[in-house]
């Protein structure tokens, strides 16, 4: 698996998500991580995609499904405007709680 | 042992029972004997020696009803009954006296006292006082339980108004025919010359709107496209609106427009059919065009609706006025006019609800749409430029939008990958490196990269697997979509290709990505409205809000997106 981003893991409750979201990998990265943390026992999830400019519809179908049947809080962070904007687009901001950074 | 207190309506009992009561009394024995009979039928009994506690338990609890006696230690029970009342004065009051208090009854009538009762109490003077004194209670309850009851009878009605409009809308949107919108009628995209292609835009005024329309494919390359706008009261135009596109789509169905080949003849056999159905009074608006690709002309009549507007090359715009009134139950003959598709960019048809809107400016839209449209290559742009002058698009809005394309470019590479998500990664990461290393393609790899992906993505689960949005959302939901994708790609060997042309004039990356399945219908996706609910169908969203527009070849098995290279 080739993958363009690097996920670190924070307090059992944070992925810092760095380089850009772009293929199956990416995702697949993300949700391993996730789910990791969220079998766990973690009912609230600080996801930071420090310089991803988009994310991929296969994570943003990820992160509904964990809000909505796993019952996870996600606060969402972003650090470029372009990010926030489509979450906004995709009407997103709202249920992750997407914030800049 | 019979009961000491008896009340003229039964409904005082119960209502008693669900009020406080404060009795103020200074002689100890008199006041444990009233709260002792009166304790049995209301909530609450409070009870105080003297005005002052009694103020305090009046700020501390909510009491409905207060009983004091006038001549008491710090405050008499009329002065008592004044800052009670000046507090809340609804609060009913009865005030208990002796023969030789001296009470003026005209102060005490202006304090708002409801009842006199005379020491020794009677009790059956007393049960009676009580009972008037509540009565406004009695009717504020009764008033409020009639308005909970009206309230109640109000959302039942408004739930079955609204579930009769949602199937209304339902209707309303299955008699209308979308055989074209984010769809060109060309089989393959690269192939072709030029590639016209159709957008539109929808936004009724309210459930069954009079403004209707459809997008419809007839045989040999033509198109045939109608907007009506019926003009008259409420619902009788809505039903002259939907009676009229359901039977225009049954002449298209029953290919009556195939065997005469005629506008005309088609638009007489409507005239035929709604000239039964108006009322005197009733007229419609609208336009019709049949659309040739391969002769490159289109036929049109137009009963004032708005123009058509044609952009041509030097981005010079042509208005096609209406040249026929409404037609009305009277109309007996129109006109079929020509027009030439040869140097044609762009073609806008809309109904009034867009030109009539009000402009920033103050001034209708109609002035500033020629504007708009000349400074805009793709639906999207102009979408953004309307809004951007009139904040939004009104409702009881159709538009429909016609692009010609010329996909060629100085650049052209052309690639078959399988249909597997080990293949479209490894596609991808190789992509991306590649861009990463072309100077001028750089900063745009992180977006042309993301874009690839959603279209891989959609032609390798939705086409070439035959996976539907509803089984994906499902699948995602319940946690075991990666496995489901995993195990049907074993059953299939198919491929995506992947072409890149870029052109240097208009600064745009074509991306064309080809699909074995069976394809979208362009109906399903101009219906496709992804809610938080769906856990799939924002790969196209996806799509659109990163690129400059897409759009779908006849079959729906291959789809065009244009990148933007400028910035």
């Amino acid at each position: 698996m080739e993958h363009n981003i690097k996920v670190e893991v924070e307090n059992n409750n944070i992925l810092k998500i760095t380089g850009d979201v772009k293929n199956i990998d990416d995702y697949q990265l993300i949700k391993e991580n996730a789910i990791k943390l969220r079998d766990k026992g973690a009912k609230s999830l600080t996801i930071i995609f420090a310089d991803s400019s988009s994310i991929t519809s296969s994570v943003i179908g990820f992160f509904l499904k964990l809000v909505q049947k796993d019952g996870v809080n996600l606060d969402v962070k972003v650090g470029q405007d372009s990010l926030l904007s489509l979450m906004k687009t995709l009407s997103l901001d709202n249920i992750f709680n997407v914030e800049k950074i | 042992m019979s009961d000491p207190v008896s009340f003229s309506y039964p409904n005082t009992k119960h209502i008693l029972k669900s009020l406080s009561i404060l009795i103020v009394e200074d002689e100890e024995l008199t006041l444990g004997i009233l709260s002792k009979i009166i304790s049995p039928y209301v909530k609450n009994v409070f009870t105080a020696k003297d005005g002052r506690e009694a103020l305090h338990i009046l700020k501390k609890n909510d009491i409905d009803l207060l009983i004091t006696d006038y001549w008491m230690p710090y405050m008499d029970g009329l002065e008592l009954i004044k800052e009670a009342k000046a507090k809340n004065s609804d609060l009913p009051a009865i005030l208990i006296t002796a023969h030789s208090d001296g009470i003026n009854v005209a102060d005490a009538v202006n304090f708002g006292i409801s009842r006199f009762l005379t020491k020794p109490v009677d009790f059956k003077k007393l049960t009676s006082a009580i009972e008037h004194s509540i009565q406004n209670i009695i009717i504020k309850r009764l008033e409020l339980s009639n308005k909970q009851k009206e309230i109640e009878l109000l959302k039942y009605k408004d739930k079955h108004h609204q579930s009769q409009e949602n199937h209304a809308y339902a209707k309303q949107l299955n008699i209308i025919k979308n055989d074209l919108s984010n769809s060109s009628p060309t089989d393959d995209i690269i192939k072709a010359k030029h590639i016209f292609y159709f957008h539109h835009y929808y936004k009724p005024f309210e459930i069954l709107s009079g403004d209707c329309y459809s997008m419809r494919k007839l045989q040999d390359n033509k198109f045939f496209l109608f907007i009506l706008d019926t003009m008259g009261k409420g619902l009788s135009a809505s039903v002259t609106a939907i009676s009229s596109t359901s039977y225009i789509n049954h002449l298209i169905n029953t290919n009556q427009y195939n065997r005469s080949n005629s506008l005309a003849s088609l638009i007489d056999k409507y005239l035929y059919f709604v000239k039964d159905v108006l009322l005197d009074d009733e007229m419609i608006c609208g336009i019709f065009a049949v659309f040739d690709f391969d002769k490159l002309i289109f036929k049109f009549t137009n009963f004032s609706m708005p123009p058509i507007f044609l952009k041509k090359k030097q981005n010079k715009i042509i208005k096609l006025n209406s040249n026929e009134i409404p037609i009305t139950k009277f109309t007996d003959k129109f006109e079929i006019k020509t027009e030439e598709l040869k140097d044609i960019k762009n073609i806008l048809l809309c109904s009034d609800g867009l030109i009539e809107a009000m402009s920033n400016n103050g001034d209708i839209y109609l002035n500033s749409i020629e504007q708009d449209l000349r400074n805009s290559n793709y639906f999207p742009e102009l979408q953004k430029h309307i809004q951007g002058n009139i904040q939004e698009i009104p409702d009881d809005t159709t538009i429909f939008f016609i692009n010609k394309l010329s996909i060629k470019g100085f650049f052209e590479k052309n690639f078959t990958i399988k249909s597997s998500n080990s293949e479209i990664n490894f596609f991808l990461t190789t992509v991306y490196s590649r861009m990463e290393n072309l100077n001028k393609l750089k900063h745009l790899a992180p977006t042309i990269s993301m874009i690839l992906n959603e279209v891989l993505i959609n032609a390798h689960e939705h086409g070439n697997l035959g996976i539907t949005p509803e089984t994906k959302s499902k699948k995602i939901f319940n946690g075991d979509y990666d496995n489901f994708v995993a195990e049907r790609e074993k059953d299939i060997d198919k491929n995506i290709s992947v072409s890149f042309i870029i052109s240097i004039t208009n600064k745009e990356l074509y991306l064309i990505v080809s699909d074995e399945g069976k394809g979208f219908s362009p109906h399903i996706m101009s219906k496709e409205k992804p809610n938080i609910e769906n856990y799939s169908g924002r790969g196209l969203k996806i799509i659109k809000t990163l690129s400059k527009d897409f759009f779908l070849n006849s079959e729906g098995n291959q789809i065009a997106v244009i990148i933007n290279l400028a910035t």
